[in-house]
């Protein structure tokens, strides 16, 4: 098992897909900030409205004391990152990436029929991903809240503060652990590369909605069944970024370790089982 | 005596939905053998031989390596190249090599270059694999195949997009490895020419069943020079065969054929001789096969020859 891991961090140096996928939603993240910098400047009147192309609207304009940043707040700018889908996309494209290249380049006949019984070559793979995705989505993290302090400032950066960043990114890290296995059992039985991206940010964009629809006609049916609690996605976006209930703490890690177990126990056997060509 | 089997299967058999791909084969590699796996495209070649290397599962049937049930553990003795060779594009030769070095637990670091400079890729070492040519990735999957130093190669078509020189050298090292590693060799090309210059024993796979073994002895034998003739009555035609010509040397290989391996320099008094005997013949040829033609013989209609 540490020679597969050992393998997986080599090749994980070499492979540029993870750098590629977390300039870019770094750059994502940059370009957010950057346009509401600008709209926050046309607010305090610092710059004229229109500068660069970007046109404030009355109502934004007419707010008093109005700054965009400041009412969005650190927080809330790493909560969009991380649990409203821009993050979970570059994750997941990676991810397909990262496990698919293997059957298309034909390397994953170099470990599966190597005398490795099955599982461990999965399980490898598996936790090489996992901490590919943990080390994204905190990266993603600390450069969210570093711009935020040169941006936005630290004046509400306290001990409160500080309590709910932990809980909140510690909860979305788990979701979006969850969230990437689920995409690498696609990925595991699909093994095509389109294919996988194409459901992953289909699963991205509008899963969420789907399930909101499904959660109106169990209502609606009279039906005590309420799907966005038991759907990562769901979960990820109902997280409140402050105060934090410990029911929904203990909600969001059952909902997650499900998901994780059963991605694990799904792709393991699929991959026991499916030939490799 | 158990052991003295590299590979035995045993009604090894494969399905793919409604299509039975590999049909009960029951195939023997020996220790030291250079194993020619000889059929047509799509054959069932390359699905056997996934199976070998545990990249695919059989449907139905058994098999063993080293003589032992336990698979897994006998997978880590074997080296194989199935079709294309795994590597990555995005790295070096080199790079590649050194995967596979971790996956396999190697400690010497140095064996990646010793391995280059054994398939002939040492000045390209640092070349990133998507700009080889079709041959410097097939030397590559052989690298790769060697890393462990494998006491058992299953090797599919491995000469595919190499150039002469590049087939003899192959050729060549696969003999070395043969000759002063006693590596037993498991080998399918569909160049029979190639295939013959090293092949010690050979199997027939036909429509995804296993039709013939043999060595190159008994292959020697089966494509020996005879006199072939064709009569309404093999029994009568033995008769004066055997009691008037005193011919001896013969076999029957079909109701009405008679090959007969002696005397083909009387083949005319051989034919007057049946004739008046009053056996009706409907054809006296002198017939020889070489080896390709032996092949498809076998193989039948369409068979693909380079």
């Amino acid at each position: 098992m540490y020679n597969l891991i050992h393998a997986e961090f080599y090749k994980w140096k070499k492979s540029k897909s993870f750098l590629v996928c977390l300039l870019s939603v770094i750059g994502m993240i940059l370009f957010v900030y950057f346009m509401l910098k600008v709209v926050s400047e046309v607010q305090t009147g610092e710059l004229e409205n229109g500068t660069g192309g970007i046109i404030v609207s009355g109502e934004l304009m007419e707010e008093q004391n109005g700054d965009i940043l400041k009412q969005i707040g650190i927080l809330e700018m790493i909560s969009q990152i991380i649990s409203s889908g821009t993050g979970s996309i570059f994750s997941a494209i990676f991810i397909c990436i990262w496990i698919v290249s293997e059957y298309s380049h034909g390397a994953i006949k170099n470990t599966a029929g190597k005398g490795y019984v099955r599982g461990k070559v999965f399980l490898a793979k598996y936790l090489s991903t996992t901490m590919s995705i943990l080390l994204m989505n905190l990266i993603m993290v600390i450069v969210t809240l570093l711009i935020g302090f040169v941006t936005i400032g630290t004046e509400d950066v306290d001990k409160i503060f500080f309590q709910n960043f932990f809980s909140y990114v510690a909860l979305q890290l788990l979701f979006n652990i969850a969230f990437g296995s689920i995409v690498m059992v696609i990925c595991e039985c699909i093994r095509n590369m389109a294919a996988s991206i194409g459901i992953s940010i289909f699963l991205i964009s509008f899963s969420p909605i789907i399930i909101s629809g499904m959660d109106m006609l169990f209502q609606a049916l009279h039906l005590k069944l309420k799907v966005s609690d038991y759907w990562i996605l769901s979960v990820m976006n109902q997280c409140p970024i402050e105060g934090i209930t410990m029911e929904f703490i203990i909600r969001g890690i059952v909902v997650a370790i499900m998901w994780i177990v059963l991605s694990l126990v799904l792709g393991m056997i699929h991959f026991k089982k499916a030939d490799i060509k | 005596m158990k052991k003295e089997y590299v590979l035995k299967t045993d009604k090894l058999t494969k399905v793919y939905g409604k299509n039975k791909v590999v049909n009960e084969v029951s195939m023997h590699v020996k220790k030291g053998d250079i194993y020619g796996f000889i059929g047509k495209n799509g054959a069932g070649k390359t699905t056997f031989m996934r199976m070998v290397s545990g990249l695919a599962s059989p449907t139905e049937g058994s098999m063993e390596l080293f003589g032992e049930k336990d698979l897994e553990v006998q997978r880590k003795r074997i080296g194989s190249l199935i079709e294309s060779p795994g590597i990555y594009p995005n790295m070096t030769a080199s790079d590649n090599l050194e995967v596979v070095r971790r996956i396999l637990g190697i400690t010497d670091r140095h064996i990646v270059e010793k391995i280059l400079e054994f398939v002939g890729l040492e000045s390209a070492g640092k070349k990133k694999v998507k700009n080889f040519s079709m041959g410097m990735k097939q030397r590559l999957g052989l690298a790769i195949s060697l890393m462990r130093n494998p006491d058992f190669l299953v090797l599919d078509e491995p000469i595919n997009g190499l150039d002469p020189s590049g087939i003899k050298e192959v050729r060549d090292l696969l003999l070395k490895l043969n000759e002063e590693r006693q590596i037993t060799i498991l080998i399918s090309s569909h160049i029979l020419g190639e295939l013959s210059k090293i092949a010690t024993k050979y199997g027939i796979i036909r429509d995804g069943a296993l039709i013939e073994e043999f060595d190159t002895m008994q292959l020697a034998e089966k494509c020996r020079r005879c006199q072939k003739i064709t009569v309404d009555d093999v029994e009568k035609a033995v008769y004066i065969l055997e009691e008037i010509l005193f011919i001896r040397s013969y076999d029957v290989p079909d109701p009405h054929i008679i090959r007969i391996f002696e005397n083909l320099e009387k083949a005319e008094k051989i034919n007057q001789a049946i004739i008046m005997g009053g056996v009706a013949m409907k054809e006296s040829c002198l017939v020889g096969q070489d080896l390709e033609g032996y092949f498809m013989e076998r193989l039948g209609d369409n068979a693909h020859q380079d």
